[in-house]
Formats: structure tokens, sequence, C-alpha cells
């Protein structure tokens, strides 16, 4: 062997540290690009094997150990849930609840029945009050109150509103069956006005809620147009007491209406 | 190390939409987001930090911070992988420099057995594990960043780099070193 060759042997059998720190980059590149160690080791200079091998290998013993750590599901799944959740409720541009104009058009007849109740020359009767309306008036109440509590807790969600339509749907029903005593008649008009409100409150640019939202409100509606239906069959039977039922038109308000109440 | 690293930090959705989406409160976009970096936060956090309790809350705090700040982040200069893992980075810091008082107390090193023994037949799953962690954290700060990165959050040399602010040259010395030395210690 000449000297030359033999000085260069020995270069190639010690790499210079940067020779040595680039060999090992480029052979953990190969790694990363899913060959195995021993393909990796058949691409890298002979005279670098040597030493690269146990540091490969330190490597995945490395990658495998990050790997080995899992996190608990129910953490991963509770972190995900706040993570999106705080997003939701600090990121979200702040709106009023859009309201499509027909809907406007329902809040609005909502709102005159609510209106015209309070100018109504009193119709009081002394019927005890019903079990049935009692009950499904403090239903209402119920939910309105939860909802209520979850909007202001961030944490309303579509069951809150689908409960509230179905309640107010259930106290249409039971004053199509029931008359209803002034009283009676007052907290139905309370409850359709809280209904609105609490809805109306609700901010969200989410299309499944604004839907929601309006559904709530149109069942709101519904309850005071059988308010106003109470009425009409009490006025007629009472020698046409007043003329309230046609005192309000529908221009009568929209949600400023019924707070003006 | 997954062989999918050069996807890492370089998802397959467009990030750039899915981020704005979250900056404005999109549910769907902070989900994606969430599952894309919950995994390798995870891991880089677990290879700097022993308990597993300490790195659920660390954990927890980062994603805490990332959903606070997001609607800071600009599409300036690093790419949103690295703003993450800068956030990351500093909790895990800022943790380890909370528990400095407990770590004197009670140093790491003290659970890595004898340099001088031959461990290779050790290396049997949790153990093995656990002393390859004891390890890593006996190394100096640049470096267990840097292997925490490379091999706990599978960022590329150049994604490692944009984390921590230095050249690819300066990782690649770093990853050589910590590797060199980590090698001495486990005697593989």
């Amino acid at each position: 062997m000449s000297i030359l060759l033999y000085i260069r042997s020995i270069f190639r059998l010690r790499p210079s540290p940067d020779e040595q720190v680039l060999s090992l980059a480029d052979a953990l590149e190969l790694l990363h690009s899913g060959l195995d160690l021993e393909d990796v080791l058949k691409q890298v200079p002979s005279e670098d094997v040597e030493t690269l091998k146990p540091l490969l290998k330190m490597s995945q013993v490395l990658s495998f150990a990050a790997s080995e750590t899992v996190p608990e599901p129910a953490f991963e799944d509770n972190l995900r849930a706040r993570f999106v959740h705080k997003g939701k409720t600090q990121l979200m541009p702040v709106r009023p609840l859009q309201l499509k104009p027909a809907l406007v058009s329902t809040l609005a007849v909502a709102a005159a029945a609510i209106l015209a109740l309070v100018v109504l020359v009193p119709f009081a009767t002394d019927r005890s009050t019903n079990a049935d309306v009692r009950d499904q008036l403090e239903q209402v109440q119920a939910r309105i109150d939860t909802f209520t509590d979850k909007q202001a807790g961030g944490e309303l969600s579509g069951q809150h509103f689908e409960d509230l339509e179905e309640d107010l749907d259930k106290l249409v029903e039971t004053m199509k069956d029931q008359p209803l005593t002034e009283v009676e008649q007052a907290r139905v008009r309370s409850l359709a006005e809280q209904s609105v409100k609490a809805v109306s409150e609700v901010v969200s640019t989410d299309e499944e809620v604004s839907e929601a939202a309006e559904a709530v409100i149109e069942r709101a509606g519904a309850v005071a147009a059988a308010v106003n239906d109470a009425e009409d069959e009490q006025s007629e039977s009472s020698s046409g007491e007043g003329d309230g039922s046609s005192s309000v038109g529908a221009d009568g308000g929209g949600v400023t209406a019924i707070e003006e109440d | 190390m997954s062989p999918s690293l050069d996807e890492d930090l370089n998802p397959q959705f467009d990030e750039r939409v899915i981020v704005e989406a979250a900056q404005k409160g999109d549910t769907d976009a902070l989900g994606i987001l969430y599952e894309y970096y919950f995994p390798r936060i995870f891991r880089f956090v677990s290879v700097r930090v022993f308990q597993q309790e300490d790195a659920e809350d660390i954990v927890n705090d980062i994603f805490m911070r990332i959903v606070s700040n997001i609607s800071r982040f600009r599409w300036e200069g690093a790419p949103f992988g690295a703003w993450v893992f800068r956030i990351a980075r500093n909790e895990v810091v800022n943790h380890i420099r909370r528990s400095s008082r407990q770590l004197q107390k009670e140093p790491l090193f003290d659970s890595i057995p004898d340099e001088k023994r031959d461990h290779v037949g050790d290396l049997e799953k949790e153990e093995a594990l656990e002393y390859v962690r004891a390890a890593s954290a006996s190394l100096p700060a640049a470096q267990r960043d840097v292997i925490a990165l490379r091999f706990g959050a599978d960022l590329s040399v150049a994604e490692t780099a944009k984390v921590l602010g230095k050249t690819e040259n300066n990782i690649k010395v770093l990853q050589h070193k910590a590797i060199v030395r980590l090698r001495e210690i486990v005697k593989l």
C-alpha cells in the first residue's frame, strides 16, 4: 500500500466530526423515509457503518420509547371537548341571532297577542286552577330556567331547544282542552315572553342553532295565539266585553315590543 | 420514528384554511387541529417529563394556551406547527423551572444505572423505556429539546430548527451529540 493510500484509508476510517454529524443526519433521514436499519446501513459508506450502527439503533430506541407513551383516552377526549368549547366560545364572532323575515312576522304576532292580553278588559273567572295546566306551566317555567342557565354557562345544546319547543307544544295542547283563569293566562303570556326572550339572546352563527331558536319562537307564537283563542271564546261568552282582540295589530313589535311589556 | 416524517407539520389538509377557520371559532376546524397535534404534543411532552400526570397537566396547559392565542397567530415566517411547538416547549420549560427545586432534591440522574454496565440485555419494555427517558433527561437542555422534537414529536431537522430558532446545522450537531451521549449511557 502506498503511503498516499494509507493516509487516505486513515481519513476514511476516521471521518471528521462534521462528517459524522452529517452522516448520522443523512442516515436518520433514510430511516425516517421508511427504510429499515439494515437497508440504511447498505447505503452509507462502509467505513461509516461501524460508527453509525449503534447510533441509529439508539435513535430507534428513542422513537420506540416515545411511541410507547400513550395518553389515557378519557384525558384525550376531555381535553378535546374543552379545547373546542373554549375555541367556540372565545373565538366565534358575537352577533345577534339572525331571524328570517317570516319569523319576525311570527314574532310580531306573538308580541301582539301578549300585548293584547295586557290591554284587554279583564275577564276574570273564579274557576279553580286545573292541575294539568298548572303542571304544564311549571314544566315550561323550569325548562326556560334550565335553558337560561345553560346558556349562561355556555352549555347550551340542541337538546335544550328541542325540550323547550316540546313543552311549549304541550302547553298549547293543554290550553285547547282546559279553560284558563285570568292568572293562568297571564302566566302563559309571561312564559311566551320569556321563551322568546331567552332564545333571542342566543348569539350564534351556527345555522342549526338559528333554526332551533326559530322553532322555539314559533312555538311561543303558537302559545300566544292559543291564549288569544281562549280569550276570544271567553269574550263571546261574557257579553262581548271589550274589543281588545283586534286592538293591537301585527305591527305591534318584535322582541323589543315584548321587552317593553 | 414513523415513516411519515416528511408529512409532519405538513398535514394532508389545507392547514391555512383550517387555522383561519379555527381562528373564527369553527368547531370542526378546532377539532381537526386538535386531532392532528395532540399525539405529537403528547409524545413531545412525555419525552421531557416522567410522570404521566405531569405530562397531562402540561399538555392541557399547552392546548389551552393554543386556543387562547390562536387568534393572534399570523402567517408570517414560521409555519403554524412551529408556533404550536414553541408554545409546547415553553410550557415544558416553565414546568421544569417550577419543579426545579424538587428535581434538585431528587436528581433524575439517580435513576440512571452505572454507565459501565452493559444494559443491552436489560432493554425490556417498561424498565428500558424508563431508563431511556431518564438518560434523555440527563442531557443538556438544548439536546433534550432536539431529542424531544425529533423523536417525540417526529419533526424533521428543518422543522425542529424553526421551532427552536436555530440553523439546521445546529440541530444536526445537537442531535449527534445527544445520540452519542445517550448511546454511551445506554451502552447499545
